[in-house]
């Protein structure tokens, strides 16, 4: 098979299992919903509302938020010229976290404006970051070093935080853990907007993004304006990187995997590639991640961070057992 | 296109890496620049390819002042190979020839055109959709110098473009670069420690020491041998071939 049929083929074969994830997540769970209910979950009937808010709402979260993750991830592996970069390795997730847990346990009625509040916090900490990487343009190793060390002091303080609030520790826990209960329609409706943005900016990426993965020089001998791409994929990625916390907590690891997983599934590692089945493979992971949080101990519910971290530690391992078979 | 240094001087913090120097590339024709490590050919070289901006001093191209010239368009004249660039992470040889055509609004039929001419020159026609990652060095390097002529340069700029190689990618280059120079004019600014490599493709030779031009003769002075035994200390044995061309040899002690 020839490599444009098979990604053809791949792109193919992840949305159909997409859309099929999706039809499972509103499906099953502690209460199984009927296929009569589901075609009629765009009605105004009473039982549709409950089904959009209860299981729609998360599925199309867990999907947004899996494709945002994913794009991030995929985008910052290419200007950082590193295969393990992605939301949460930088403090852009941290940023956003600390963002949403300070809107959780300090002004808890202003919780509608969780994705502004996480996109804020998240280009906040992108900015932090790049002015503490900063010395004669921005190096990815810099950033890379930089990212790191906010991500840590973030974690500090959102510690502190907690400390101060121990009353509401849970919720707070479930949004570090990561997870799509609690979501609503109004969450979705919230972050249409960051979503749109993203999709649009994507359509610059893919050329500029595979120039930075050739190095700066090389990238400026061929033409290209290094800092202003790497500045403006950086803030497309924070923003994308906010959207995913605003929806799904601090749930790690898509972004990671998410590129590594379509790229070996395709063969095709452009960034134009990329950006197409990233985004789906990463959708597909966080549905899976809720249902499996939903389904393996039913009738209690897991929040979807936690197979995701499971699915994330397995990843690694068979990176690992890959890499000893290479001549290093 | 004439390339001009002008009393140029290149720093790094406060410390001056390259200091008042001036230098002529003509146009159509070789000039290696030669001397040792932190010798500030390299810096030299960046400088004049318009990567590293001077801190004193003018680099022309023709008569335009190359910093006034915009990144994009700086591309379609010039290109650059350097000695080790970041392999981009599972990229095929053709997705990364298809970059040197950024800055160009050509059109697919005519990117495809020249990157397929460069790809054909340097031979690499038959690892076209093998990863970059997998190459082997010599593999490697026909890939850049490709990717620096699908750029169609009028200038191309060679950072040791020849070390670190296999033999076969040596032995082939002064060869690659004279074919090259036939079907296009083709000014070349090679940095090179290869004394018998510079001897080889020079028309002019530039020596650099400490930050400054020590010698700028034209290959075909006939006091070139005492000029670069004297600038080379003694580490290289000049002889000459039947035909008369003058070589080196790099004495081992």
């Amino acid at each position: 098979m020839n490599s444009s049929k098979r990604f053809s083929a791949v792109i193919l074969l992840l949305a159909v299992l997409t859309a099929a994830l999706a039809v499972a997540g509103i499906k099953c769970g502690t209460l199984d919903i009927s296929w009569k209910t589901l075609l009629k979950i765009f009605s105004s009937e009473p039982d549709a509302v409950v089904v959009r808010e209860l299981r729609l709402a998360r599925v199309l979260a867990a999907m947004i938020a899996g494709a945002s993750s994913a794009f991030a991830g995929t985008v910052l592996q290419k200007i950082l010229r590193n295969t393990l970069a992605s939301p949460d390795i930088l403090g852009i997730s941290s940023g956003a976290g600390m963002a949403g847990i300070t809107l959780i346990l300090l002004f808890p009625s202003l919780a509608n404006f969780l994705t502004a509040g996480a996109f804020l916090g998240a280009l906040i900490a992108a900015g932090i970051i790049c002015l503490a990487a900063w010395y004669k343009g921005l190096s990815p190793l810099r950033l890379i070093l930089a990212g790191v060390a906010i991500s840590a002091l973030f974690s500090a303080l959102t510690g502190v935080l907690f400390i101060f609030h121990p009353d509401r520790l849970f919720p707070v826990l479930e949004f570090t853990i990561g997870g799509f209960s609690g979501r609503s329609m109004q969450d979705i409706y919230n972050a249409l907007p960051a979503a749109v943005i993203v999709l649009i900016c994507g359509f610059f990426l893919p050329r500029r993004v595979d120039l930075l993965s050739i190095g700066d020089t090389m990238a400026h001998s061929l033409g290209a304006d290094v800092g202003k791409n790497r500045l403006f994929a950086l803030t497309v990625a924070a923003l994308a990187g906010a959207l995913t916390t605003a929806l799904a907590g601090l749930a790690g690891f898509t972004g990671l995997m998410a590129p590594h997983i379509a790229g070996k599934l395709t063969g095709k590692y452009t960034a134009k590639a990329l950006l197409m089945t990233a985004p789906l493979t990463g959708a597909a992971l966080m549905l899976t991640g809720d249902l499996a949080g939903r389904l393996l101990f039913a009738p209690r519910e897991i929040p979807a961070g936690l197979p995701l971290a499971f699915a994330g530690a397995i990843f690694f391992l068979i990176l690992l057992t890959g890499k000893s078979g290479d001549a290093e | 296109m004439n390339i001009t240094l002008d009393n140029i001087t290149v720093k790094t913090g406060r410390k001056k890496l390259i200091s008042s120097v001036s230098a002529l590339f003509p146009s159509g024709r070789t000039t290696v620049i030669i001397g040792e490590n932190g010798s500030g050919k390299s810096t030299l070289l960046k400088a004049a390819a318009a990567l590293t901006p001077a801190a004193e001093g003018k680099v022309l191209y023709g008569t335009t002042d190359a910093n006034s010239i915009k990144t994009g368009e700086l591309a379609k004249i010039r290109a650059v190979v350097m000695q080790n660039p970041p392999v981009p992470a599972g990229l095929t040889v053709t997705e990364l020839l298809q970059l040197a055509r950024y800055s160009f609004d050509t059109g697919k039929s005519r990117d495809d055109a020249a990157i397929g001419f460069a790809a054909d020159i340097c031979g690499c026609k038959n690892f076209l959709n093998r990863k970059v990652e997998t190459l082997s060095g010599g593999e490697m390097r026909r890939v850049y110098l490709a990717l620096a002529l699908a750029q169609e340069p009028e200038t191309l700029f060679l950072d040791e473009a020849e070390a670190n190689t296999d033999s076969k990618f040596q032995t082939e280059f002064p060869a690659l670069l004279q074919k090259l120079k036939t079907l296009r004019p083709l000014t070349v600014v090679m940095v090179t420690h290869n004394l018998d490599l510079a001897l080889k493709c020079a028309d002019r030779i530039i020596g650099m020491k400490s930050g400054t031009v020590e010698l700028s003769t034209e290959a075909s002075a006939p006091e070139l041998q005492n000029i670069l035994t004297a600038f080379s200390g003694g580490k290289w044995e000049f002889f000459k071939k039947e035909d008369g061309t003058l070589r080196a040899v790099l004495k081992y002690r």
